[in-house]
């Protein structure tokens, strides 16, 4: 065979793989994160992570056949926020704290444990695209960690988590860090801030600092392996935020009422706010937004958290 | 084009070269992670969007391969890679039931050779890349280049020759030899 007729037989042979299935992701996520003339490493993967259609965590993510479940609608289905509408701010400075310090209160109050996983089921999505996923992350050293995917049929396959133990399997603050970091973060909302301001300066300060901030907080709240003490030093770490405004009742993606409070971004191209939702009776955390411009973006919304002594369930047994 | 406002200038550019960088994502970290290396390309654009040049698809698919090497975990991407690399195989499009076995061992041939020998075949043959172009991706010089896709292409034909060698009790055919019996 020439030369030119392998370059020619290998240009023939390109799989339609590498043409994306879908439509390109609206450049406007992009648009609303600032401009800066910055470092072009990536060095640490960012705390929110940009999430485009299609995009979604490598270990969560089945090629094919994964998705997912409809929008939540039909007979007996939950009222849910219409999506296109922008809950009108309410624009009282206590609002987002107090809200925040009820939820640290009722958080405080809930009994400390500890176990071999920490199991997060959550279903997370942008447009039309939903996964619902859960993830066995190991806790303690030795063990490993598998993600269970839920398909379109609502049967679940296992993927097994390659790399991910106790010492690296939870991300905050800009780094992936260990169970045994996250049992030592102070229950002091100051000296919790503090650390936090430490993590951000090994970020390279690629993300502003109160969004920085915002998102450590909600990472701890809402699906982080931390103590019910220091979850309500993360509340009020955000409710003594002075950028964090209240959006009054919402509900999430799921349909599960809440509070919403956020930080908003004037983006080159909209108006860029992250979204916490909070059930306040509980002071559980249910939800994290993107919503880009007063149009919902992505989201992740956790639907338990937990801590487990079991072995690992076989992908059948998950319901 | 440099006074275009910077949303116009940056929506043409992702409209433009979206499918490519897809492309070449795919090929460098297979399509599980496909999207994130896009997104976090364009990201870098954005951001950079005054250094991006007028050519900008060699510049872009240099970015996409940085974010490849440090978004992932090696093994993460080696892994999604491999899987990638093995469903080519599968999926050898059907169609032509003639150069489908061909087309599959040139794919197979092709996930044999080492990751840098893809790569300047595939900026060549599937990125439809100039040697100059596809050198600067890369990063080196066009010279330099054209010595490694050289070598690159040997060694894909010596893969293939090993496999027709293997193969050599499959009985060739084509349209004329079934009319002319």
């Amino acid at each position: 065979m020439s030369h030119r007729d392998t370059l020619a037989a290998l240009a023939d042979a390109r799989p339609r793989s590498l043409d994306p299935s879908e439509r390109p992701a609206d450049p406007a996520l992009i648009m609303a994160y600032p401009r800066r003339e910055s470092a072009t490493r990536v060095a640490r993967r960012p705390v929110r992570r940009l999430v485009l259609a299609g995009a979604l965590p490598a270990v969560a993510l089945a090629a094919t056949g994964a998705i997912l479940l409809n929008n939540t609608s039909g007979p007996g289905a939950p009222v849910v926020q219409p999506a296109t509408s922008s809950p009108v701010p309410v624009d009282v400075p206590t609002g987002a704290g107090s809200l925040l310090l009820v939820a640290a209160e009722r958080s405080e109050s809930a009994p400390v444990t500890a176990g071999r996983y920490w199991v997060v089921r959550t279903e997370h999505g942008d447009g039309a695209r939903r996964v619902q996923d859960e993830l066995w992350l190991a806790a303690v050293p030795g063990l490993p960690s598998v993600g269970y995917v839920r398909s379109a049929d609502g049967s679940w396959t296992s993927r097994p988590m390659r790399g991910h133990t106790a010492d690296n399997n939870f991300l905050l603050a800009g780094s992936p860090r260990s169970a045994r970091e996250l049992a030592a973060l102070p229950t002091d909302p100051a000296k919790l801030t503090e650390k936090l301001l430490t993590w951000y300066a090994d970020t390279g300060g690629v993300e502003q600092r109160d969004e920085f901030l915002f998102n450590s907080g909600a990472a701890i709240v809402l699906d982080l392996p931390v103590s019910p003490q220091v979850r309500a030093a993360a509340y009020r770490m955000l409710a003594a935020m002075p950028g964090v405004t209240s959006l009054g009742r919402v509900a999430d993606r799921l349909g599960r009422p809440g509070v919403a409070v956020a930080v908003s971004r004037q983006g080159d191209f909209g108006k860029a706010q992250t979204r916490l939702i909070v059930d306040p009776t509980t002071g559980r955390a249910l939800a994290q937004e993107s919503w880009v411009a007063g149009n919902p973006a992505s989201f992740t919304a956790v639907i338990t958290a937990r801590w487990s002594d079991d072995g690992l369930p076989e992908a059948s047994a998950l319901r | 084009m440099a006074h275009a406002e910077p949303n116009e200038r940056f929506t043409a550019l992702y409209h433009a070269h979206y499918h490519q960088v897809y492309a070449y994502a795919v090929s460098r970290a297979g399509r599980k992670l496909a999207d994130d290396v896009v997104g976090d390309t364009f990201l870098v654009a954005w951001r950079r969007l005054d250094d991006v040049p007028a050519r900008p698809l060699p510049w872009l698919l240099g970015v996409a391969r940085n974010v490849t090497r440090e978004r992932f975990r090696d093994d993460i991407r080696q892994a999604s890679l491999a899987a990638e690399l093995r469903a080519w195989v599968v999926e050898t499009d059907a169609d032509i039931a003639d150069s489908v076995a061909e087309r599959a061992a040139m794919l197979a041939a092709l996930a044999g050779l080492s990751e840098d020998d893809r790569e300047v075949l595939t900026l060549t043959a599937w990125q439809g890349l100039s040697a100059k172009d596809a050198a600067r991706v890369l990063g080196c010089s066009t010279a330099t280049f054209f010595v490694r896709l050289h070598r690159a292409r040997k060694r894909l034909e010596q893969a293939m020759s090993d496999a027709v060698t293997v193969d050599r009790h499959r009985p060739a055919r084509s349209p004329e030899q079934e009319y002319a019996r």
